[in-house]
């Protein structure tokens, strides 16, 4: 799946001009916010948020991940809300770095309050170009079309009439929006007015989120469920105790764990390394490990544990990956910051 | 899509989902052998599945739902 996007946007990079044939192809969803010039998403684009589909869905482009808290259908329903379009036509593609813009990490309950107003104003901005758009093919003024679940109409002549989808499905908008700030801060179109909440119709009812369905079904994709070609699993093995070290590590108990392929140690530290996850949960559990008498005396009670603690010396301990040597390296940089 | 499947989603019984799979066949084992539980014995069925999202009363209300019971 990985190498398939690479190579349609290595593909994108030198083809620029041949976008319009990716009409052609059945993997042409998902194109359209990161084909822009530079190859990668680009916040000042429409093209980077929002995209109409032929099919007449609508995919809003979003940095943020669905972990559980329904922003999913929550971004949706702010953009459905500002386009006009009913929630059920929106798509909501998130997290991949090389074809969102970046909105910041999804913690600390910020995404509605953050990554909201920007999908909600990158949605006005796309509506605002859609009315542009239908007010050319429909030879009325902006201000007389209304909006009914994508398909723009004259007010009082509900016969002229015309879709999001037949005015721009499958095609880039190439509208050039105001994007100030960057991720959490980013300020979007501000120069665009949103719609009235006195007005709204989706945002603030409840709606069934998008992502139950896959979740009771298992087909949901988790970070464990993710495979690469040549990929072991480790579990650590734990200590009973601190200040402890294995005096022995009996390799046998394990050894006919099908799928078990080794202990490491390094010092104290004990893990297995596994072909599945399963097999390494199981050696973890099996490993037969002596462990050497602990080299303090362990509290027994809470007198004691609230002595250890006041008389333990605290330290700290951080290492990052060592490859190479980086002193060197430095002072051969050409550039250091 | 399972009548307890169903369920879970009409009933909007799930966050992050981790551990759903394991509710829904626990579940299912229980409507299997205790076609109408209680709610006590619904706890006591589901106590083994920890879920830190924190949708219990849903779940609940899932699996009653799920065997024709008063929600």
């Amino acid at each position: 799946m990985k190498t398939m996007e690479l190579s349609r946007r290595q593909f994108l990079k030198g083809t620029g001009a041949l976008i319009v044939s990716f009409n052609l192809f059945p993997t042409a969803s998902g194109l359209f916010a990161q084909a822009t010039r530079s190859g990668e998403p680009d916040p000042t684009q429409l093209d980077s948020w929002i995209a109409v589909r032929q099919d007449g869905t609508v995919t809003v482009f979003t940095s943020k991940v669905e972990l559980g808290t329904g922003i999913e259908t929550a971004l949706a329903q702010i953009a459905a809300e500002e386009l006009d379009v009913s929630w059920r036509k929106i798509k909501v593609d998130m997290g991949d770095t090389e074809k969102t813009i970046d909105q910041a990490t999804t913690s600390g309950s910020r995404t509605i309050e953050r990554a909201g107003p920007q999908i909600r104003q990158a949605a006005a901005a796309a509506r605002k170009e859609l009315l542009r758009l239908a007010s050319e093919k429909l030879g009325a003024p902006a201000e007389k079309l209304t909006v009914r679940d994508g398909v723009v109409s004259v007010a009082g002549n509900p016969s002229k009439r015309i879709s999001y989808t037949q005015l721009i499905g499958g095609k880039r908008f190439n509208v050039t929006i105001q994007a100030e700030g960057k991720a959490g801060e980013l300020k979007l179109a501000q120069d665009v007015k949103p719609k009235d909440p006195k007005e709204y119709t989706t945002v603030g009812k409840p709606v069934p989120r998008f992502d139950l369905p896959p979740k009771v079904t298992g087909e949901a994709v988790y970070v464990q469920d993710v495979r690469i070609a040549g990929m072991l699993h480790g579990r650590v093995v734990r200590p009973p105790t601190i200040n402890t070290e294995p005096t022995n590590i009996d390799e046998g108990s394990v050894k006919n764990i099908p799928g078990f392929l080794k202990v490491v140690r390094q010092g104290s530290f004990v893990g297995v390394v596994a072909k599945t996850e399963w097999a390494a949960m199981r050696a973890a559990q099996a490993l037969k490990i002596t462990w050497a008498k602990p080299t303090t005396k362990i509290p027994t009670n809470t007198e004691e544990l609230y002595d250890y603690l006041k008389n333990t010396k605290s330290f700290t301990t951080l290492k990052g990956a060592e490859r190479g040597n980086p002193a060197t390296a430095l002072t051969q940089a050409t550039e250091t910051i | 899509m399972h009548k307890i499947q169903q369920a879970f989603v009409d009933e909007q019984a799930v966050q992050c989902g981790y551990c759903i799979n394991g509710m829904i066949m626990t579940s299912k084992a229980l409507l299997d052998k205790n076609p109408k539980p209680t709610d006590s014995q619904i706890k006591e069925a589901l106590a083994g599945n920890l879920c830190r999202c924190g949708t219990h009363t849903r779940i609940l209300r899932a699996v009653k739902r799920a065997s024709g019971q008063k929600v």
